[in-house]
């Protein structure tokens, strides 16, 4: 699939249908991740794979947006201790966030291409979710990815809009020549 | 198979969701409502002695409506008024019906 195709399918799904994701599929939505920057590069990001459909429903009972039915789900966290002591504050509170952004994007663009769904999840309930998965304290809980096979019946995706450009200097329009 | 709901359920759902909302937009505290009455009525659907037929055919409607925040606010709105006044004319339905 072409790398443009790739962008323009990439959609959050909120509908999944019952099929388990392979284990071999989450490891490629990992490795995708994994391709993402880290700020100085030190390895502070982690991902825990959650496919066991209690831990799923677990999470899902505890993060308010996670409104989609998936199967399995993907924690990306990060070692804060790790990440100030290798990166300042600044990194610990900001690039590391950053970077786990991106490891997400790359989770969704990898997805499209395995033909699966994925659906961002960000709540403020980080200590419930520790408490199910065991997450020690100094973790910081970035992002929960809600993954599984789309549902034919889910919703048509929410469109976008056209991004606001300036050019050399803010409030100078960009013309677009496509 | 989904496996079956319970008032628990909706109950840590309805609990995280209002430690939420101290962080999250104002607007997303009538979609957690929302989302939460779609799961008192999977705890229904669950449980045949609490069978309810209308909230049953209500379902979709809601969950449509919870989509609707990210798409239009002001559909959202209409969606809303358009719901509550389905359910108010239930529960007349009900009452008058009852006495």
């Amino acid at each position: 699939m072409e790398f443009r195709e790739v962008l323009k399918k990439r959609s959050m799904c909120r509908n999944f249908d019952g099929r388990k994701v392979e284990r071999e599929k989450l490891e490629l939505l990992v490795y995708a991740a994994s391709r993402a920057p880290q700020g100085g590069n030190e390895p502070v990001r982690e991902y825990i794979l959650v496919d066991d459909a209690r831990y799923v429903k677990m999470l899902r009972a505890v993060s308010p947006s996670f409104l989609a039915n998936a199967k399995a789900t993907i924690v990306i966290c990060t070692d804060l201790k790790k990440a100030e002591e290798t990166m300042g504050k600044q990194g610990r509170d900001i690039l590391s966030l950053l970077d786990a952004g991106a490891a997400a994007e790359n989770i969704a663009l990898m997805a499209v291409e395995l033909g699966l769904g994925v659906s961002f999840v960000r709540s403020s309930t980080d200590e419930a979710v520790k408490s199910i998965l065991g997450i020690p304290a100094r973790y910081r809980i970035d992002i929960i990815i809600g993954i599984g096979y789309k549902s034919r019946n889910r919703p048509p995706p929410i469109k976008g809009f056209p991004p606001k450009v300036h050019h050399n200097m803010y409030g100078v329009g960009w013309e677009t020549s496509n | 198979m989904e496996d079956k709901k319970t008032l628990f359920d909706v109950a840590i759902y309805l609990i995280s969701s209002a430690r939420d909302c101290l962080d999250e937009p104002a607007i997303y505290g009538p979609l957690r409502l929302l989302e939460g009455v779609n799961r008192v009525i999977e705890v229904s659907n669950s449980n045949p002695s609490l069978e309810d037929k209308f909230l049953n055919s209500m379902q979709k409607k809601i969950s449509e409506t919870v989509l609707e925040v990210m798409r239009d606010r002001n559909k959202f709105k209409d969606a809303l008024n358009d719901l509550l006044l389905e359910f108010a004319e239930e529960m007349k339905k009900r009452t008058i019906t009852s006495a």
